[in-house]
This record gives C-alpha cells, structure tokens and sequence, in this order.
C-alpha cells in the first residue's frame, strides 16, 4: 500500500472519527437529561466504534443513585444493581478526573461479555461508565477506536456534567418552587391570621369573638362545618356553622363533650392558654350528624374550657398551622374574657369610686360638723370655766342671802318664840328724875337714902359704891320681895349702874317707881367705883 | 408636809368641826335670845339699842354660816362670814381681857365658861381652821353637784 493511500486511508478515518464526534455532538447538543445523554452516546459509541454490545452506566455516590442502559435491551434490575456495586467497588479507589478506559472483568459475572470499560469520572462521586461488547470485527479495539472512544468519552463528560448540572439545577429549581409555593401558603394562612386578629376585636363581646373566630377559620380552612363553644361553672357561648339542624347546644350537652374530650386525653391536666388537639374524635360521639375530622379543647380560665370541633378541609392544611389558628383564637377568646372581666372590675370600681367619693363628702361634712362642734365645746368649756370661776369667786349676793336669810328667819322665829324679845326697848311711861352726883350723894347723906347698884353681881362684886346694894333687874322681884317689902315708900333711893349696852339703872328705879316708892333717882353722872365700896 | 397641810380633805374636817360648833352654839342663843342679849352687853361694846337686834341677828347668822359650812352651799362667802363673827368674837374677849370685866364667855351657855386668854387661843385656833377652808376646801360641795367641771367636759 502507498504512502498515500495509506494517507487516503487515515484521512478518511479521520473525517470519519470527526463526522461521527459531530454527529454525536449534534444529537447530545440540547439534551438535558442525563439517561438521554447516556442513550445518545451509547449509541453512537457501539455504531462508532462497532460494538456489538454496550451499556452505559450512571453511577452516583449512593446506591440509588444508579442508572443503566443496555443494547441490546436487557431488563434485569438485579443485575444492575450488581453492575453498580461492583463498579463502585473499582472506582472508590480511583482519583483520576479524565475518561479513563478499563479492561473487561472476565472473572465479574456482569461484565461477562464487556471487552472494554470508559470511565468519564464526574464531579460529587459521580462516575460515568460505557461498557463495550466484542467488536463486529475481529482483533478487538485497536488504537483508532481508542482515539475515537477518548473523544466521544471527552464529550461524554461535558455533556454529562452539563446534564448533571442541569438537572440539578432543575431539582434546585423544583424544590425551590415548592418551597415557594409553602411559603406562599404560609404568608396567606399567616395573612389569615392577621384578619383573623383585626376582625377579633375583644371588646366586642365573647360571643361575637366566638362567631369571627369559627367563621374566619371555616373560611380559611375551606372547612363547610364547624362548632365552637366556651362553658364555665354556669353558662355556656356556642358558635355553630354548617349545621342542617338549627338546634342549639344544650348546655348539659357541651359539658359533656368536656368530659369526654378530656378523658380522651392522656394527661387530663390542662393548662390555661396551651389547646391540645383531641386525637380520637370518636370519643365525644355524635352531635347532629357532624363530621369531625380536628377537634380541640382548650381552658380559658379555672372551671372554663372551650372546644373547637372542624369538619372535613377541601384543601390540604397542616396541622401546626390549623394549630396556629386555634391558639390565636384562644389569645383571642381569653382577651375578650379578661376585657369582659376588666370590664365588670371596672364597673364595681366606678361604683366603689362613687361610694369613695360619697363618703368623703360625708367625711367632709362630718369634719365641719365636728369642727363646729369642737368651736361649739370650746365655747361650752370657756363659759363653764367662767362660771366655774364665778362659782368659786365670793359675792356680795352671796353674803346678802346668807345675812339676809338669817335676819328673815331671826325676826320672825324671835316673833313667833315665847322667848323673843323686843328688837328695841320700848319706850316707858314711867318717869324716873335723874340727879348728879352730887345731888345723889346729897340725898343720901341728908335723908338717910338708900343707894341701890343696879348692874349684874359680877360687876358689883368687882367693883361698887360704898353702901351700896346689889339688886339686879332680872332678880328684882325676888329680891325686893325680901328686902325692901318692908321699906319706906318716902326714903329716897338712888340708883346707879349703867353702861353703854345697857341702862341697868334706869330698869330698877322703874320697878321702883312701880312699886310705889316716891322719891327714886338714877345718876346720870358717872360714879367712881372701887373694890372698897366707897364712893369717891 | 405642805402638801397634808394644805389638803383639801383636812379642808374638809376643818369645815366639819367648825360647822359643827357654829350650829351648836347658836341652838342655845336662839332659843334664849335674853340671856345673849345680856352676854352682849355685858361686853360694853355695842350701844344698847343694838344689844337686841344683835342677840336676835347674830344666832341666826351662825346657824345659818354653820350650815352653810355643813352643807357645802357658798361656802367661801359662809366662812369669811364666819371668820368675821370669829375675828369679832376674839377681839370682844380680847378687849374684856384688857379690861377686866367679869363676864362669861357665851359662846355655848350663858351660865359659867368664863372669859380667858385660852378663849382667846381658842377662838384665834378656829380663826385659822376657818381660813384654812377659805383657801383649800374644794370637796363635797352641795352647790357643785349639778354644776359641770371644766375638766368634765374633756376639752
């Protein structure tokens, strides 16, 4: 053979090697898939190389991740799955990153028939194998099928880096569409619960809570039935919607569905705020032909629990979300509860405000009273003290009424006493001629007269007249009866005796004169006296 | 000491025992108004005109000062009236004293009890009991009974 023919020949096999790398380029060029890939390439490897048999092995880095195609078609997933491992078995210890080529395994039961092996290593574990069968002529692969299948091999790799990459990218795309899609369902159940709290507002009562609570949740949830009630020691709030039968709850009735939610319970304690999902609904029986499918029980407050009951959802809704609702909607039911019980204190403390600000008033009141009571006492104590200090001082009344009273009562009990005596000495008839001195002491030397002392003894014993004798006033009779019966009615008788209290001689000389004596005189003067009796 | 000597309750029994003698020694003048009338002029004190108006008076006014004492009525104006007729009774005995008239006393009785400066100690004793109660007898007072105490009133 020429030079140029041989020249010719390998031109020819060049242009061949070349067209069948385009061709091959052309067919995988806008495949994505990586089992389109491997088709593509496996065929166009057997009819380039000439083959009679082939496959093409997609090997991932766990053993799912396993993808094989054979020419002729043989459907035997056992055998596969043994190709897998075997060849994972023999490519672990490799770390070459180019297409390599291996020989067959004659002693490997599915690699019996295999001549030749191209490993295409990829990247993350992946690995890319094509098997070749006998070729159609004989001598096996020379050099040119070697070149040939190192080409096709390089290109294998692209693509299948591409394919990998791009599926990958679509899978990212498809998770991240799903991931899209819940959150979408997230924002719109989380914009459901936002309505939910601006619909609720607490003020408006427990009942009207109830209603907006069970209707936004049907709502949102797509669920046609529901009922929800709260039941305490007394009363009962029930929302029901979707029921054929308008018959109301009876309030024994929801007091009951309690009871039975919570011995369906395993731990029966519940705590206030904290709902807890009752897992077997059949439990609390039937109630007007309801379908349940979620039901929940919940406890506002000591002795108050309240249950949620759903009926079937038309759309598919996770539980922590319908969970999410119904923990709001218990925020909210024990928001309208304390408003309501917020609202009562604050209507007991209105009117304990008014009492409060009543009894100031009174209070008020009371301490100007007392204040006008305590000016009042002051003054009552200031006039007591003044007349205290009246009482205590000494009046010229109070000497009147003291003499006064005894003089009243001394003139008229001296008036009334057989022993009273006269205030004054009445005036006498008798006529007694009073002398001097010296005349008396004439009479009583010249006619032998009688001198006569007229005060008490005691005087006269003390001192007297000489000649003189005692004959007092008050012992006049007796006296005069013994000694002077007998006496001359003509002897003169002079009489002395007389001080400033008393005219003791003036007394005498009348009993005198009474008793009929003629010549009786008094002294007028006063007459010296001395122990001896003489006069002076 | 000074506070037993100026007790209002040593008040008390001095206006009992003086009470007691003025009530007692007047039971007998008003019943003899002569003989006190007698007892008065003897003392030569008072013009004669005045000896019975006094020996009507004077008995009274000591039955009525003595219970007045008693009693607890006015009982600052009955013992000044009383120290007065005890202040006039010493100065009368006093001055007989000085001047040797032989009298009886007649404070109580007429006859005997004569005149002497015991009487005199005597009388001046009273004259101090007298002021003792003037000024420290605050207890059982009849006119007080009804009256209201500043300290009562607790205000």
């Amino acid at each position: 053979m020429t030079e140029e023919c041989v020249l010719g020949i390998e031109a020819e096999r060049l242009s061949y090697h070349y067209r069948i790398l385009v061709d091959a380029a052309a067919e995988l060029s806008g495949v994505r898939h990586p089992h389109r890939v491997l088709e593509a390439y496996l065929l166009s490897t057997l009819g380039g190389v000439g083959a009679r048999s082939g496959f093409a092995l997609l090997l991932g880095p766990t053993e799912q991740s396993l993808h094989v195609i054979r020419r002729p078609v043989v459907d035997d997933p056992v055998l596969d799955r043994e190709l897998g491992e075997d060849l994972r078995e023999l490519l672990t210890a490799t770390d070459r990153i180019g297409p390599f080529f291996m020989r067959g395994l004659p002693d490997s039961r599915v690699f019996a028939g295999y001549e030749l092996l191209v490993v295409c290593p990829l990247e993350d574990g992946w690995y890319c194998v094509i098997g070749l069968g006998s070729p159609l002529q004989d001598g096996g692969y020379d050099d040119e099928a070697h070149d040939l299948l190192s080409g096709l091999a390089a290109l294998l790799q692209t693509n299948l880096r591409f394919a990998l990459f791009a599926t990958k990218l679509e899978a990212l795309n498809t998770e991240l569409e799903r991931r899209t899609e819940i959150l979408d369902r997230q924002v719109y159940h989380l914009n459901a619960l936002g309505e939910l709290g601006r619909e609720i507002t607490p003020d408006a009562g427990m009942q009207a809570v109830l209603d907006s609570m069970l209707w936004n949740m049907l709502g949102y949830l797509s669920c046609p039935q529901g009922l929800a009630f709260v039941i305490d020691g007394s009363s009962l709030l029930v929302s029901m919607k979707g029921f054929v039968s308008k018959q109301p709850l009876e309030f024994e009735t929801g007091r009951a569905l309690v009871y039975r939610a919570l011995s369906g319970l395993r731990n029966k304690h519940l705590l206030p705020m904290r709902p807890r999902k009752i897992k077997d609904l059949s439990i609390l029986g039937e109630i007007n032909g309801f379908e349940m499918e979620r039901g929940y029980i919940f406890l506002l407050r000591e002795h108050c629990y309240g249950l949620i009951l759903l009926g079937p959802s038309m759309v598919s809704v996770a539980d922590n979300l319908i969970f999410a609702f119904v923990f709001q909607a218990v925020l909210h039911l024990k928001s309208a509860d304390s408003f309501a019980t917020i609202a009562t204190l604050n209507i007991d403390l209105e009117e304990q405000n008014r009492e409060l600000r009543r009894t100031i008033a009174e209070l008020t009141t009371a301490r100007a009273r007392i204040s006008f009571l305590e000016a009042t006492g002051k003054r009552i104590a200031s006039v007591v003290h003044q007349k205290a200090e009246e009482h205590e001082r000494v009046s010229w009344l109070d000497f009147a009424l003291i003499i006064g009273l005894s003089l009243l009562l001394g003139v008229i009990f001296n008036a009334q006493s057989p022993q009273g005596i006269p205030l004054l000495e009445p005036e006498s008839n008798i006529a007694v001629v009073a002398v001097s001195a010296v005349e008396a002491q004439n009479m009583l030397r010249r006619d032998n007269g009688l001198l006569i002392d007229a005060r008490p003894r005691e005087f006269y014993e003390q001192a007297h007249a000489q000649g003189a004798l005692n004959l007092p006033a008050h012992l006049f009779d007796s006296v005069y009866a013994m000694q002077f019966k007998s006496e001359d009615p003509a002897r003169p008788i002079v009489i002395y005796g007389r001080t400033i209290s008393r005219k003791y001689d003036l007394a005498v000389a009348r009993k005198f004169v009474a008793r009929d004596h003629e010549r009786v005189v008094v002294v007028e003067d006063e007459i010296l006296l001395d122990t001896k009796g003489k006069m002076p | 000491m000074i506070r037993y000597a100026t007790h209002s309750s040593l008040a008390l029994i001095f206006r009992a025992v003086i009470a007691s003698i003025f009530i007692y020694a007047s039971l007998h003048k008003i019943n003899f108004p002569l003989e006190f009338a007698d007892n008065i002029a003897a003392y030569q004190l008072v013009p004669y005109w005045l000896v019975n108006p006094l020996a009507i008076l004077l008995p009274w006014v000591e039955l009525v000062g003595g219970t007045a004492l008693a009693a607890g009525v006015r009982v600052r104006a009955a013992s000044i009236i009383v120290g007065v007729l005890l202040l006039l009774f010493t100065v009368a005995v006093v001055t007989a004293l000085l001047r040797d008239i032989p009298i009886g006393c007649g404070c109580f009785q007429n006859i005997g009890d004569p005149i002497s400066w015991w009487t005199v100690l005597r009388d001046i004793g009273w004259l101090l009991m007298i002021t003792h109660v003037y000024r420290y007898d605050t207890l059982v007072h009849l006119d007080r009974i009804f009256l209201v105490k500043p300290e009562e009133l607790g205000l």
